[in-house]
């Protein structure tokens, strides 16, 4: 239990993490971006641009200078993330060497694993552009070719659902398709059925007919209708039909903040 | 044009304004008078003559007013007691403005200037004469000045020991005087005082931009009072960071810190007889391993009287009984370096040799008529110094007695991290900052009274608030000050960052120190 004291930081233009999707305005914040994801903070994530928010909008040129100074002296570029760490005081020395058995855990990662686990930080982030891109990758990779298909299975799952989650139903059902020959599990399927009734024009291939029994195709369906129910009730739906409630003026204006982050997240997405 | 360092005593009877430039200390009933057809503003004997003749309708006590809020028509026109304040301050400021000059053709203070006061006494006027059953002026044993500290031969003089009284500081060892322009002649409470200088004719106009800096001083100092003066200040066109406002009780202690050392090694008292009031001021100084202390408290005393009875032999020994008998109340069995005697009832002392006697007996006393304006001009002049020459912690009326800090983690440790310092100006105290709670749902206060067994810890629930996780839960902390016992504190959740918006929790709590 403690209080620590932020320091004063007059920021007039915001960082955009990529990655995450968020500004950060101060370096707790920056602090916390890196402590707490530090997968997508461990390559390329310092740079000239970075540099530059810590030197004249965070106001600690030094600190930029010394990590300017390591990045030039080609060392370990990880041992900027626990410089810039200590610089801020945000984290206590205990907190940032647990982040650097972290770090290093994931150094010693497969490759394979290391750019997956990326894939997936950013599925979470909601960065599904990016994080196709990561999973293509690995597919791409030539080390693929040596993996085992139980991991294939799982990014093409994953790949799937990123595919799902952008309205891009053909391509989703195509990489569930792939996921089921490797993983054989019916959660899998299930996924395709499901998207089978989101889009008519897919059809559950022969082959898997006879696995998907009626009482099953029963049960997807309830699946179904329930999730129907609960994005009835979601809250973004709510608020949806709040805004439809109130008068012309406050409608409108309501209707193009949504829109506008609508916009935002949906070019986050892709 | 040089700009001056002005101070300003404000009382409800009259005014005082100093700066090192002028000729010697303007003195104004604090009385403002509008003609009824016209917008002319006037003060001191012109504003009484004009309202006499009935052209004009005068307002006085404009300190209680502005200390209620209060309002007063004239002309069918309702003011604010601050707009009428402004118009009397400017009429004050422009007549010390006038005074000053652009004419640094004016001697300094200290160099001899030349008196103006018809009605107070010169230096060693006040002596009581030997015989009188009072140890003689320079007797060896006491000596009762006229005037600060300083004046004559074997007295302390300013900036010997003491900070130096240099270039536009006023000197508190001049021989300047005080122009009583319109000032009321005792026992005859507001009536213009006659045969003073000061026509309108030759009143420049007021120039803000001629304020360096403006130290206000006041009976006593309040929130509600310190608004208005500053809401006067902006009115005056004086930016905030040239004003400041302090009480009598911390001019005091800038005037008696101002001498030499030896005037207020020991204890320091001070006797202030007024029109309207008695009071006694205590200051004692507390040398520490890194800095020192000084405290000073006034007191004001139920004895007070009318200053009409000094007219007459019979009630001068009554008032003279009762000086006594408050002067062995407070200085008995303790040990001061000096008395000073100040206000009006202390322009003589002729009437109260008794108390003189008391007062002479072991130390040396002072009488200085404008005590207060000149040592709010002493702070003026402090205030444009890089490095003050008053390095003491200041404890008294207007000034926290009690350091309020957290607790905060630093480099891995804890580290207390002040908030207010005893010493500080409780008005001026104002503290805001961010903060992050990790792991913590409330805010420990430490309060550091002088007696440090009367340290406490004042926790602050934050009741409402979101439990985000680890290092999350970022808030602005305010803190304020309504008088120097209570704090007023408010903790807002401002969010983090696109992490977690702010919900909008607050909490406001006040603090008994």
């Amino acid at each position: 239990m403690s209080i620590i004291l932020c320091r004063q930081e007059n920021v007039t233009h915001p960082f955009f993490i990529e990655h995450l999707g968020v500004f950060v305005h101060t370096s707790q914040e920056l602090c916390y971006a890196i402590y707490n994801h530090p997968i997508l903070a461990m390559d390329g994530f310092i740079d000239e641009s970075l540099l530059e928010f810590i030197r004249d909008e965070l106001g600690m040129g030094m600190t930029a200078l010394k990590m300017e100074r390591w990045m030039k002296s080609g060392e370990n570029r990880d041992e900027l993330l626990f410089l810039f760490l200590q610089e801020c005081d945000y984290y206590n020395t205990a907190e940032i060497n647990r982040l650097r058995k972290t770090v290093s855990a994931l150094r010693k990662l497969p490759p394979l694993e290391y750019a997956k686990q990326k894939a997936d930080y950013l599925f979470g982030f909601r960065q599904y552009g990016r994080a196709i891109a990561g999973y293509e990758k690995i597919l791409e990779s030539f080390l693929a070719q040596k993996a085992d298909e139980s991991f294939l299975g799982k990014v093409w799952n994953n790949l799937g659902s990123c595919y799902a989650r952008i309205f891009q139903f053909r391509k989703a059902a195509d990489a569930y398709e792939r996921a089921y020959v490797r993983l054989k599990d019916l959660s899998v399927l299930e996924r395709i059925y499901h998207l089978t009734r989101l889009d008519e024009s897919i059809v559950l291939k022969e082959r898997y007919q006879s696995i998907v029994t009626d009482s099953l195709k029963e049960s997807w369906d309830e699946d179904f209708a329930r999730a129907g129910e609960a994005a009835e009730e979601s809250e973004d739906l709510v608020k949806l039909k709040q805004l439809f409630e109130k008068d012309p003026v406050r409608r409108a204006e309501g209707a193009r903040q949504m829109l506008e982050t609508w916009k935002q997240e949906y070019r986050g997405m892709a | 044009m040089k700009e001056l360092l002005v101070g300003l005593d404000i009382c409800d009877s009259y005014t005082k304004a100093f700066c090192a430039e002028a000729e010697s200390v303007l003195h104004v009933p604090t009385v403002v008078c509008k003609k009824k057809q016209e917008d002319v503003w006037m003060i001191g004997q012109e504003a009484y003559a004009s309202a006499l003749e009935g052209e004009g309708v005068m307002v006085d006590k404009l300190l209680k007013l502005l200390t209620r809020g209060g309002t007063s028509t004239i002309g069918g026109v309702r003011y604010e007691a601050s707009e009428l304040m402004v118009h009397f301050l400017e009429c004050v400021l422009a007549r010390l403005i006038g005074q000053a000059g652009a004419e640094s053709a004016v001697p300094a203070a200290g160099d001899g200037t030349s008196e103006v006061r018809d009605d107070a006494p010169g230096v060693g006027d006040g002596v009581p004469a030997a015989g009188d059953g009072v140890p003689e002026a320079g007797g060896g044993i006491s000596e009762v000045r006229d005037g600060a500290p300083g004046a004559g031969d074997g007295v302390p003089e300013a900036g010997d020991g003491a900070p130096e009284a240099k270039g536009s500081v006023p000197d508190a060892g001049d021989d300047t005087s005080e122009v009583r322009d319109g000032a009321p002649d005792a026992g005859n409470t507001g009536a213009p005082d006659a045969g003073n200088a000061g026509s309108s004719d030759a009143l420049p106009a007021y120039d803000s931009a001629r304020i360096r800096q403006l130290v206000i001083t006041v009976p006593r100092v309040g929130a509600s009072l310190l608004d208005s003066l500053v809401y006067c200040a902006d009115g005056l066109g004086i930016p905030r960071d040239r004003v400041h406002i302090i009480s009598h009780t911390e001019s005091f202690l800038y005037y008696v810190l101002s001498q030499k050392r030896e005037v207020w090694n020991n204890q320091v008292g001070m006797f202030d007889l007024s029109r309207d009031f008695l009071g006694y001021y205590e200051m004692k100084v507390q040398r520490g391993m890194r800095q020192t202390a000084v405290y000073a408290e006034r007191e004001k005393l139920d004895e007070g009287f009318d200053l009409d009875i000094l007219s007459s032999p019979s009630t001068m020994k009554l008032a003279d009984k009762i000086l006594c008998a408050c002067g062995e109340r407070f200085l008995q069995k303790k040990l001061f370096s000096s008395v000073f005697l100040t206000g009006e009832g202390f322009d003589s002392q002729e009437w109260a040799p008794e108390f003189m006697k008391l007062v002479c007996a072991r130390r040396k006393v002072y009488a200085e008529q404008a005590l207060f304006v000149k040592g709010a001009a002493f702070k003026a002049a402090d205030q444009v110094r890089e490095k003050t020459q008053y390095p003491y912690i200041f404890i008294c009326d207007g000034r926290l007695d009690t350091t309020v800090s957290i607790k905060v983690q630093h480099n891995d440790q804890e580290s207390q991290l002040v908030l207010a310092s005893a010493g500080d100006s409780w008005y001026e105290a104002r503290t805001a900052l961010e903060v992050i709670l990790d792991h913590q749902q409330y805010i420990d206060f430490l309060i550091s009274p002088p007696d440090p067994k009367k340290r406490k810890t004042v926790r602050l629930t934050l009741e409402g608030f979101p439990e985000r996780e680890d290092k999350t839960l970022r808030v602005e902390i305010r803190v304020a000050f309504l008088d120097g016992n209570t704090m007023a504190v408010a903790v807002k959740d401002v969010g983090f960052g696109d992490f977690y918006p702010s919900s909008g929790a607050s909490v406001r709590q006040e603090v008994m120190l």
